[in-house]
């Protein structure tokens, strides 16, 4: 094949063309390598003096700062499975936890479906509650395969939540569990469960409008 | 002896100036970075800043740190980046993560538990993160174990085969085309899969 000298000149141009692109696209891609502050800066901001840059920067950089709060908040790591009780920048405690499975779950009439994720974002502290009943929705019947009961107090069942709960919105609950070896684990319907010890101090911490961040 | 300190005097009265002028562009740059993320910490969702200078991830709401993640290494490819907040558009991978079916009364009488979630060991490591705005960031995991070394090779063959030609394209379109790439920790690298969702916003602030 490579004694064909027309297949070679066609090789040898081929690949000067192919090492042209890549030369200039390499040059292209590393020429800004610096990656460098240059840009379009605005005439008004190219006149500002560099102190004057330097003390709007700090104003910045204070103004940002201070938006995390001075009272007691709480952040939930869902990849993780930890909780942090927090107050500024400082911890109080640290919890492990089970977050939200991610599972599907699918009505066999095919109409409904649920998905079991720890929804993320701000939330507030809704509710507490002391030694909470589940009122148990829908899906938990359906996942166990059990028939929808149309007494609603059947649904009630008491002493699964543990002692506390508190409530952040679309009957999502930070509360107890019986299931403390699964705890660290994603196996939960959306809530986050906490260890009784845990929760005491959750609970006791915080008030209704205590804000929770959940990534 | 007086000429050498003639030459001392040229180059600080040219590098004066030049120097002034980078801590300028610099601050502005930075100023219009922090603008935009006070203008993120306004609404109550998870914003991630990649911060090269620094070699910092943070996942962050309401300008809280909820989680710091170190970068172990970047490269940066293409066209400065922007001042402006960017939208993750799309997470890339080989292997998505999928998630499990409940099959109802199924877990009912068993007597072994079986975990069946979709958890953080679940995501993946190697992964592309394309943002509006024609940034693309290529995570990749620190080094460690064949599989990785294998996936370093691919991703070092796609680098230098695939990135220029794609650097040239944009360049003809006259559209912009940034690739940076960031090596973190496995777990972290997972972590950030993990908490990214698609519409997200991403500041990064350049070395």
């Amino acid at each position: 094949m490579f004694k064909n000298r027309k297949f070679l000149n066609i090789l040898i141009i081929l690949s000067i063309i192919f090492f042209t692109f890549e030369s200039a696209g390499y040059y292209l891609g590393t020429r800004d390598v610096s990656f460098s502050n240059k840009g379009n800066l605005s005439r008004e901001n190219g006149k500002t003096s560099l102190n004057a840059l330097k003390a709007r920067n700090s104003a910045l950089r204070r103004r940002l700062k201070s938006l995390t709060p001075d009272e007691i908040y709480i952040v939930i790591d869902t990849g993780r499975n930890m909780l942090y009780l927090k107050r500024g920048n400082g911890k109080i405690r640290e919890a492990v936890i089970s977050a939200g499975s991610g599972s599907i779950l699918k009505d066999p009439s095919g109409k409904r479906q649920w998905i079991f994720d720890t929804p993320r974002g701000e939330y507030h502290v809704k509710t507490k509650y002391i030694a909470p009943a589940w009122t148990r929705p829908d899906w938990a019947f359906i996942e166990e395969g059990e028939a929808i009961p149309k007494d609603p107090r059947k649904r009630v069942d008491e002493g699964v939540l543990g002692d506390y709960a508190l409530g952040f919105g679309n009957g999502y609950f930070i509360h107890g569990t019986l299931y403390t070896r699964l705890l660290g684990r994603n196996v939960t319907h959306g809530c986050i469960r906490v260890g009784d010890r845990d929760l005491k101090t959750v609970y006791t911490a915080t008030d209704v409008g205590t804000r929770i961040y959940i990534f | 002896m007086m000429r050498l300190q003639l030459i001392l005097l040229f180059i600080t009265l040219i590098a004066g100036p030049a120097s002034a002028g980078d801590d300028k562009e610099r601050y502005i740059r930075e100023n219009r970075l922090l603008e935009e993320e006070l203008t993120l910490a306004r609404k109550p969702d998870i914003y991630f800043v990649f911060n090269l200078k620094e070699k910092m991830a943070y996942i962050k709401a309401r300008g809280i740190h909820l989680r710091e993640l170190q970068i172990n290494d970047f490269h940066c490819w293409g066209s400065p980046v922007s001042g402006n907040v960017y939208r993750l558009r799309k997470k890339s991978t080989f292997f998505k993560p999928g998630r499990e079916m409940i099959k109802p009364g199924e877990s009912k009488g068993k007597d072994n538990f079986k975990i069946e979630a979709l958890e953080l060991a679940d995501m993946p490591s190697r992964y592309t993160l394309v943002l509006d705005g024609g940034v693309k960031i290529f995570i990749r995991p620190s080094k460690g174990g064949i599989v990785s070394e294998i996936g370093n090779l691919f991703y070092t063959s796609i680098r230098f085969l695939i990135l220029p030609i794609a650097m040239l394209w944009h360049a003809l379109r006259g559209t912009p085309c940034t690739a940076i790439d960031i090596v973190l920790d496995k777990n972290d690298a997972r972590a950030v899969y993990w908490s990214l969702s698609e519409g997200s916003g991403a500041i990064i602030y350049p070395p």
